[in-house]
C-alpha cells in the first residue's frame, strides 16, 4: 500500500509540475521585481495539524523550469483525504496570484478522481501532453 | 505500476507515448510480454497511417507516390471499413471531411482494438485497453469479479465525471470539443458541428464505436440522437452545449 500512495505522491507532483508551467506567462517573468529572484522558492503555507488516524507522507520535489514544486498527502484508512502544497514557484507576484488558485482546484480534483471508482476513462481525446493532466493518468498511477 | 488487486492476482498498469496520444494498458502482471507486442503494433499503425508523417503509407497514397496495391493491406482494409462507415451514416464519417486523405477517425479505434486482440491471443484473459480516450476492455474486471466500470468525463468541468458505463468485453469511444479544439467537422458544410460538446458510443468493437462517435459528433445535435437510436449493437449518450445528456434506449450508464 505505501508503495501505491508513493506513486500518487510522485503523480500530484507532477500535476503540480505541469499546472505550474502552464500559469507561466511571458509577461509575468518580466513583470519580476524585488528581492525574490525568478525561481526562488518559498514555503507555501503551513499544513493544517494532522488529526487522530491521518498520516502524511511527503512527495518528490519535482523541478519545473520556474523553480521546484512538492506536495504532502494526507492519508486516513488507506484513502487521501487531503493535499498540502510543501513548496511552489514563487518569483512574481502573479505566479502567487495563479499559485493560489491553481493549486486548491487541483487537489479537490484529485480526491474526486480517486472516489469515482473507476477502471478507466473515455472523452474527446487527448494529446500526450494533455495525458498528464488527465484523471487516465491517475488511474494509472494507482489513484 | 505493478498492484495487487488483493484477490492473489497481480496487475500491471503501462503508459506508452504513441499515436500522438497515451495508450494505457492494464493487464495481468503475466502479460508484460504481450504489451510488448501490443505497443510495437501500435508504433507501427502510426508509421502506416499517420496524416502528421510524410512519409506514412496513407500520406504517400494520397500525394499519388504508392498506389493502394502498394501500401501494406492493412490500408486497403481500413478505407473500405471507413466507406462502410459514411455509407452507414449518410457520408457525416468522411476519410476526406478537411479535404486531404484522413483515416484517423477509424484508425484510432480499429489499432486499440487489435491491440486489445493481441493481448488476447497471447494469452490474457483480463484487460483493458485506453487510447487517448477510447477504451475496449476484454473479459471480466478483476478488480469488482465482473464488470468493468468505465467513466465517461465531463467536457466542461475538467477532472469530473458525468457517467460512468459498465461491462464486459465491450467498447467505449467518445468523440467531442476537446484541448486538440474543433478538430472535426461537418464534411456537409465543411464547419465544425453544432449542438454537441461530445457523444459516447458503447458496443463490442471500439474500431466502430469510434467511428461512429464521430459520425454522431459531426452530425450535431439532432441528427445524432436519430442516427444512433439506430445503431445495431451500440448505444449513445450525448452532451449538449446548454449542458444537458440524452441517452438511446440502449443505453446503460449511471
Amino acid at each position: 500500500m505505501r508503495r501505491v500512495i508513493l506513486t500518487i505522491v510522485g503523480t500530484i507532483a507532477g500535476l503540480a509540475a505541469l499546472l505550474s508551467f502552464k500559469s507561466h506567462e511571458p509577461s509575468a517573468v518580466t513583470s519580476a521585481g524585488g528581492a525574490t529572484e525568478p525561481g526562488a522558492t518559498q514555503a507555501a503555507g503551513t499544513p493544517k495539524p494532522l488529526a487522530t488516524g491521518e498520516h502524511a507522507i511527503d512527495g518528490n520535489v519535482a523541478d519545473t523550469i520556474y523553480g521546484p514544486v512538492q506536495v504532502q498527502v494526507v492519508v486516513k484508512n488507506a484513502k487521501i483525504v487531503g493535499v498540502n502544497v510543501l513548496e511552489q514557484p514563487s518569483g512574481t507576484s502573479r505566479d502567487l496570484q495563479i499559485g493560489q488558485f491553481a493549486f486548491p482546484q487541483l487537489i479537490s480534483e484529485t480526491i474526486s478522481a480517486q472516489s469515482a471508482n473507476v477502471d478507466a476513462v473515455s472523452g474527446a481525446s487527448y494529446t500526450s501532453a494533455g495525458y498528464i493532466k488527465s484523471l487516465q493518468s491517475a488511474l494509472d498511477n494507482g489513484a | 505500476m505493478v498492484r495487487d488487486t488483493g484477490i492473489g492476482r497481480v496487475r500491471l498498469r503501462r503508459a506508452v507515448p504513441v499515436m500522438g496520444t497515451v495508450v494505457s494498458f492494464d493487464v495481468p502482471g503475466s502479460a508484460d510480454g504481450a504489451v510488448d507486442e501490443a505497443v510495437r503494433w501500435l508504433h507501427w499503425v502510426d508509421r502506416t497511417f499517420s496524416t502528421y508523417r510524410a512519409d506514412s503509407a496513407v500520406c504517400r497514397l494520397d500525394t499519388g507516390e504508392l498506389t493502394l496495391a502498394e501500401c501494406p493491406p492493412e490500408v486497403a482494409f481500413v478505407l473500405a471499413s471507413c466507406e462502410a462507415v459514411a455509407a452507414a451514416s449518410d457520408g457525416y464519417f468522411s476519410v476526406r471531411a478537411a479535404g486531404a486523405l484522413d483515416p484517423s477517425g477509424y484508425v484510432k479505434g480499429w489499432a486499440i482494438e487489435r491491440a486489445a486482440q493481441l493481448l488476447t491471443d497471447a494469452g490474457s484473459a483480463s484487460h483493458c485497453v485506453n487510447g487517448g480516450g477510447d477504451v475496449q476492455c476484454a473479459g471480466e474486471c478483476p478488480r469488482t469479479g465482473g464488470l468493468w466500470r468505465i467513466g465517461i468525463s465531463d467536457p466542461l468541468r475538467r477532472g469530473k465525471l458525468v457517467s460512468v458505463v459498465s461491462g464486459t468485453d465491450f467498447a467505449v469511444a467518445t468523440s467531442g470539443v476537446a484541448e486538440r479544439g474543433a478538430h472535426i467537422i461537418d464534411p456537409c458544410t465543411g464547419l465544425p458541428p453544432v449542438g454537441l460538446l461530445s457523444v459516447t458510443i458503447t458496443g463490442p468493437s471500439l474500431a466502430l464505436a469510434d467511428a461512429y462517435a464521430t459520425a454522431a459528433f459531426a452530425m450535431g445535435d439532432a441528427r445524432a440522437r436519430k442516427w444512433t437510436e439506430g445503431l445495431d449493437g451500440y448505444a449513445a449518450f450525448g452532451i449538449t452545449d446548454h449542458g444537458s445528456t440524452w441517452r438511446t434506449s440502449g443505453f446503460r450508464g449511471t
